[in-house]
């Protein structure tokens, strides 16, 4: 387990976001080059950009086959330098799962486990941090959620007291669809998180009126799911070629890069989660931790040339 | 958009398995739901028959409701166990009235209600060609009286067999399982699901509709 830093400031957490857009990976072994890590606002802990998602994609119970096709996945993600991962017990088999693939294919010593509580027919929140450490097979989970905020007020003081205990590492409150915002907000005002999760991309940017800039200037880093609202933004704009400038001008070599770095130039992003069945698809996905990322005029032509499609 | 907490892919590769884990229960329960329709459309064994398919019909259901959905789904979807007992509670009012049938009778089928009821028997019993039909291999097909859309279709066809017609306490749990396959069809953008809760709502639209004077004297001239 990483040791958990000494919080920083707002400022000091700024500069650490500028000064380490893109430095060296801590395990030159899995990744070559550099790739884009953000602070954690609360601790300064540098992660990934992108991390990795399992609604849906690891939800394969039982299939052996579809067990090995994951780990593959699962095998990609971290030789291209990834470390947070997603999860929660309303995904079925998820977590089981990511436990075997774990097993199969080594947990590197850097992963970062994060799952949710998640209680609608009872339940504790120790309760589930057992459940998760014990699926997962990794002994520990270091960012715990409150799903969807459900049951929020019972759940945040057991993963505050968690926290204070060293059981995990950081507390977060996450919703999704942009269901909830202002009780999100609400609650971000009013508990010292270390992470919200919320859905943000190029066409669902309500997010970026009051919760990405109360995220930076409450200190709370931010999780992104749905960067590619499931599918549908490459159903939507793939037909459709890149446009010309979107390498030289956006660092974008593909659809899958141009969706994550408009999400990842947001300066109040920690890290985007997205999930894929497929090996190809995430070497994709973690293309966008390398080479520039959009200015602000750029990231406005990205979202212009999207909604003009 | 809502979605699914799994895939099709997924959804029809662990009937693989299920179907491989319990090879014989699912050959078995595919036959007798078979016997099942052939004795409602011949009106076989009279009241004997009567409880013979009530019998083999709500043994379906608790089979597809504890292996299927409370063992099986529970895996893969966090509502699984919902239906799991629905199913238990709809295989409890077969099996009481396989225990008492009172003047029910089965025939061979007549008008809209016993045609459409056979109709949607056969479409229960072929299901799997019609899965094979959507690109999937054939030992992923869900089977009547182990799984549950041919179990709630099949059911459902021969309740339409039924004469005078089917107790109306028998539609609720197919109703809402039309719901659920509806609901799935669209999110999973799986037509085969879509047409599984057409076929249960009309069964469930006939059924009460047959209790009208207009569409009694109709369907049975």
């Amino acid at each position: 387990m990483t040791p958990a830093r000494p919080s920083i400031t707002r400022r000091g957490f700024l500069a650490a976001a500028a000064a380490s857009a893109v430095c060296l990976p801590h395990a030159p072994a899995r990744a070559s080059g550099s790739v884009l890590r953000r602070p954690v606002p609360s601790s300064g802990e540098l992660l990934p950009a992108v991390g990795m998602g399992t609604w849906i994609t690891f939800n394969v119970g039982g299939s052996e086959t579809l067990r090995r096709e994951r780990a593959e996945v699962l095998r990609t993600f971290f030789a291209l330098g990834g470390t947070v991962i997603d999860s929660s017990p309303m995904y079925g088999s998820s977590e089981e799962v990511l436990g075997w693939c774990l097993e199969r294919i080594g947990a590197p010593g850097d992963l970062v486990p994060a799952t949710k509580v998640w209680t609608p027919a009872g339940g504790t929140a120790d309760g589930q941090i057992g459940a998760s450490e014990r699926l997962w097979r990794t002994g520990r989970i270091d960012i715990m959620q409150v799903h969807n905020l459900v049951d929020w007020e019972r759940h945040l003081d057991a993963l505050f007291a968690a926290k204070a205990e060293g059981r995990i590492r950081y507390v977060g409150v996450t919703t999704s669809h942009g269901r909830r915002h202002a009780e999100l907000e609400r609650v971000m005002r009013d508990h010292p998180l270390d992470f919200v999760q919320l859905t943000y991309n190029i066409v669902d940017r309500e997010a970026e009126a009051r919760l990405l800039p109360l995220a930076a200037e409450r200190g709370i880093g931010v999780i992104v799911n749905r960067p590619y609202r499931q599918k549908q933004l490459f159903r939507m704009y793939e037909s459709a070629p890149l446009p010309g400038w979107a390498q030289e001008e956006a660092g974008a070599a593909n659809w899958a890069e141009f969706f994550l770095k408009f999400i990842l130039s947001h300066p109040a992003v920690t890290c985007a989660i997205p999930a894929t069945t497929r090996a190809d698809h995430m070497r994709e996905n973690m293309g966008a931790l390398h080479g520039p990322l959009p200015d602000a005029r750029t990231r406005q032509r990205m979202a212009a040339h999207v909604a003009g499609l | 958009m809502l979605s699914l907490p799994y895939s099709s892919e997924v959804y029809f590769a662990l009937m693989a398995d299920y179907n491989a884990r319990w090879l014989p229960a699912v050959a078995a329960g595919a036959a007798l739901s078979l016997a099942a329709a052939l004795v409602a459309l011949s009106g076989a064994g009279g009241r004997s028959g009567v409880r013979a398919v009530f019998g083999l019909l709500g043994a379906g259901w608790a089979w597809t409701g504890v292996m299927h959905q409370l063992d099986h789904m529970a895996a893969l979807d966090f509502l699984a166990p919902v239906y799991g007992w629905a199913f238990l509670v709809q295989a409890a009012l077969l099996l009481g009235l396989s225990a008492v049938p009172g003047s029910l009778r089965f025939g061979r089928p007549r008008g809209v209600a016993g045609w459409t009821g056979a109709g949607l028997a056969a479409a229960a019993l072929f299901y799997p060609v019609a899965v094979a039909a959507q690109g999937y291999a054939w030992r992923e097909a869900p089977l009547a009286g182990t799984a549950s859309d041919p179990t709630v279709l099949l059911t459902c066809g021969i309740l339409l067999l039924a004469r005078p017609g089917p107790p109306l306490w028998l539609l609720p749990v197919p109703l809402a399982w039309a719901g659920v396959a509806g609901v799935g069809g669209y999110l999973l953008s799986s037509p085969l699901d879509g047409a599984v809760a057409t076929g249960i709502a009309l069964a469930c639209m006939i059924a009460v509709a047959e209790r009208t004077p207009w569409f009694a004297d109709g369907s049975r001239s």
